[in-house]
């Protein structure tokens, strides 16, 4: 009986995506063993998200140390960015280059240097650091070769990119990170795994001297060290406005010139939050404005930092406030919609209705901080006041109502007004809240 | 009182070191209410100032300290009102309120649930112990275990075999009612052992173990200030389930004779009922630990590093008077902490309401209402 093809993973009765994490980090380690089998590799693409999520701790192989200095860059798209991302297919046509291209004696070593290696456990980073060291500088100088010499060889192109010769600004772009992979390596190692949501004072000193010290006065060293750790940052752009105060030991034109490169990185990453915020029409209030928070920081940041870029910069930075903007009305209009649509059913709606009810109202609290950003503050204010004004009247309704009814019916009556309560309170006048809530208590029973 | 500091500031007995308040005020939530030397309520607010110990408020000076939320409002006065000052009081304090759903939906679904809950398993206890208390005496129970409990015949039933049993035991008919109800209620919290009935409690044994490993966990692979702080909340989880171990053997050993205890209930009641009451006392606060720090497992290492200190700021440490092994090893690891501090959490003190700190803690009253 042959052995069912490794796809049928995915059709068993626990596939791959569904089994415990404990039996996929095995999985996972099994896989990066045989991942130059084709089926592998398909298998890998599958799993990649579940795979970056858990992170189990992967066996090291040539290949992912020769990825290292630019492992937070690759993305998977069908076309070149050219916003210092690195296409995953660009880094394997690199990684294939680099051990076809390389001359025998360096082949050799590559061999032994993959023995090694394989013999070091998981997490044994020293001696994956010192291998590493070894690989860049020399694939970084092949490649750095065949880039240059491939626009205008067109054989050495094919051998390089094969059909895709769009490709060769992702090479340069390796080749840069390549050129810095120690300092890059060993600001990874000092700072916290991504996603970075603070740095202490230190670590941000130990950035700035790692910098002015490593990058001899080329821009391409100080850009590749500032990208790496910055796309390892939850606030990427933040953290651009807080190093560009600091001394990195660059005149002033290379700085900007530097600093807008890297503005190129995070104006599409803000890009890409603020197309995920617009397509978001869900109930998932809480997520949403998160997003948007975040999105209206780094906006704010990027206007500092990229204060004195090229015109295109500064117009793709206006339209980004547009679209951010836009996407931030969305969600205050969507919040302010699914409270008012609430105040009919009050606390006689489901339990699920119920908490979107309050995570709209949230929601809508949350945005006040920021809405002056994106000039909604007014519309935010109004809304509220809408929705306090339209609980009290219907905490006097029912008061009105309760007062009124038999007594087997005004349970139900005082369940309402303390939903009212709580809405208040939410909205943001706890007073008022209170004042009713006090009233409730002294309903004659 | 946390009591870090050297024993000085441990609190000499579970009165002393009050109870847990559920309140969801962020700079209120796990704060400790009890009586002052004059009986006057007063409530320990932990680390208010960033500093180490206590913050001690005046009941009706609360809501002069920090702006309460209107749950909190509500609950703060639904205690002072009951005089809520036990485990078990503010529990049912704590239920009635979040039933108004003032702390969210969630809360009060949790609420009605644990409060439908509780009076399920009061009246499960009940049949249990009469049951008990028939077979140990030879009276047969064939017939009233096939009658619905609860129901008119049932009762009927239960109260003829019930005068045949205190008839056998010498009591008073009466008697015999009051005392397994009153029993029942004691233990409603506990359960029964050996699977006959999981109380609430009975069922926070489990979290320690899990805790205590956790954090165990957690503190090896943690290079911060924090670790020598992280391993003393484990080594306090590990000490709390030994002395709880101890209890509900003494309370299991306790019930095992219930005819005995029926009869002479002055003497061989008093005992149960205060290793029950231990039990309340010594578990308090814990379930709030537990759901803390699980909800921060999948959360980043500076969150989790912010839980642990918030955990340790509260941590129910048994009170002097109330161990009874050595306190040797306590004292040495308490000692092993001083000098040093635990980092301050900004936004656990903040004045300002906060809303989202606000519905995580009220997302933490639900679980623990819940369990």
């Amino acid at each position: 009986m042959s052995s069912p093809p490794l796809a049928g993973l995915f059709d068993l009765e626990y596939p791959l995506e569904q089994i415990s994490e404990a039996k996929f980090r095995e999985i996972a380690l099994l896989l990066e063993e045989a991942r130059d089998q084709p089926e592998v590799q398909t298998i890998m693409e599958r799993i990649r998200p579940r795979l970056k999520r858990v992170r189990p701790a992967r066996k090291p192989n040539l290949q992912r140390l020769f990825y290292l200095p630019f492992e937070d860059l690759l993305v998977d798209l069908p076309a070149p960015v050219d916003d210092g991302r690195v296409l995953r297919r660009a880094a394997q046509r690199a990684w294939a280059y680099v051990l076809a291209k390389s001359d025998p004696a360096e082949r050799r070593i590559y061999q032994v240097m993959e023995t090694r290696l394989r013999r070091l456990d998981a997490g044994d980073r020293s001696g994956q650091n010192v291998l590493a060291r070894r690989l860049w500088p020399p694939a970084a100088i092949l490649l750095d070769e065949a880039a240059i010499g491939a626009s205008t060889n067109k054989a050495l192109r094919h051998e390089l990119v094969g059909d895709e010769s769009v490709l060769i600004d992702d090479i340069r772009q390796i080749v840069r990170l390549l050129a810095a992979g120690d300092e890059i390596q060993l600001l990874k190692d000092a700072l916290p795994p991504p996603p970075i949501r603070g740095l202490e004072i230190s670590q941000m000193a130990l950035i700035r001297q790692t910098v002015a010290n490593s990058h001899d006065g080329k821009p391409d060293r100080a850009y590749a060290m500032l990208l790496a750790v910055m796309v390892r940052m939850s606030a990427p752009t933040e953290f651009l406005r807080r190093i560009m105060h600091l001394n990195l030991d660059l005149p002033v034109p290379i700085k900007v010139t530097v600093f807008a490169r890297l503005g190129k990185t995070v104006l599409a990453d803000m890009a890409g939050q603020a197309r995920a915020l617009s397509a978001q029409a869900s109930d998932a209030f809480a997520s949403r404005v998160d997003q948007a928070q975040r999105l209206v920081a780094e906006l704010t940041a990027a206007d500092q930092v990229l204060r004195d870029s090229d015109p295109w910069t500064r117009q793709l930075l206006a339209e980004l406030h547009r679209s951010a903007e836009a996407a931030c009305a969305a969600l205050v209009n969507d919040a302010a919609l699914r409270v008012r649509a609430a105040l009919p059913a009050a606390a006689a709606a489901p339990l699920g209705e119920l908490v979107a009810a309050e995570q709209a109202l949230l929601a809508l609290r949350k945005c006040q901080p920021f809405a002056r950003q994106v000039e909604l503050d007014r519309i935010v204010g109004q809304m509220l006041s809408t929705i306090i004004r339209e609980l009290k009247i219907k905490a006097v309704r029912l008061f009105e109502a309760r007062n009124k009814a038999k007594p087997p019916e005004r349970a139900a009556h005082e369940r309402d007004l303390y939903w009212c309560v709580r809405m208040l309170e939410l909205a943001g006048d706890p007073d008022e809240a209170d004042r009713i809530r006090l009233e409730t208590i002294k309903l004659p029973r | 009182m946390s009591g870090r500091n050297g024993g000085a500031l441990l609190p000499t007995t579970f009165e002393e070191r009050g109870a847990v308040v559920a309140f969801t005020t962020p700079s209120l939530a796990l704060a400790r209410v009890r009586r002052d030397a004059r009986q006057r309520m007063i409530l320990m607010m932990p680390n208010f100032g960033g500093t180490e110990g206590a913050f001690v408020v005046p009941w009706n000076a609360v809501a002069e300290v920090t702006a309460m939320s209107v749950h909190d409002r509500a609950l703060h006065e639904e205690i002072e009102a009951a005089e809520a000052i036990t485990p078990e009081q503010l529990r049912a304090c704590a239920l009635r309120i979040g039933q108004t759903g003032m702390a969210g939906p969630v809360v009060a679904e949790a609420s009605r649930a644990a409060a439908e809950t509780e009076r399920r398993r009061a009246a499960e206890l009940h049949f249990l112990l009469i049951i008990a208390v028939l077979n140990a005496l030879g009276l047969t129970t064939d017939d009233l275990m096939a009658l619905g409990p609860g129901s008119e015949p049932w009762r009927f039933k239960a109260r003829t075999l019930l005068g045949q049993a205190a008839q056998r035991i010498g009591i008073d008919i009466n008697d015999i009612h009051t005392r397994i109800a009153a029993l029942a209620r004691v233990l409603t919290p506990h359960g029964l052992s050996a699977g006959r009935q999981e109380g609430r409690l009975r069922g926070l044994l489990d979290g320690f173990a899990e805790f205590r490993d956790g954090i165990a966990e957690w503190s090896e692979s943690e290079r911060s200030e924090l670790t020598p702080f992280a391993q003393f909340a484990g080594f306090v989880a590990d000490e709390t389930l030994k002395s709880a171990d101890r209890l509900f053997r003494q309370l299991d050993t306790g019930l095992r004779d219930i005819v005995a205890m029926l009869r002479d209930w002055q003497v061989q009641a008093r005992p149960v009922v205060g290793v029950a009451g231990k039990l309340c006392w010594l578990l308090d606060g814990w379930d709030f630990i537990f759901v803390f720090w699980d909800m921060v497992q999948d959360e980043p290492i500076e969150i989790q590093r912010e839980a642990v200190a918030r955990i340790v700021r509260i941590l129910p440490l048994i009170p002097r008077n109330e161990t009874e092994g050595p306190q040797d090893e306590f004292d040495l690891r308490q000692q092993q902490l001083q000098g040093r501090q635990l980092p301050s959490s900004t936004d656990w003190r903040r004045a300002r309401g906060d809303l989202d700190l606000a519905a995580r803690i009220e997302a933490a009253k639900a679980r623990v209402v819940a369990l």
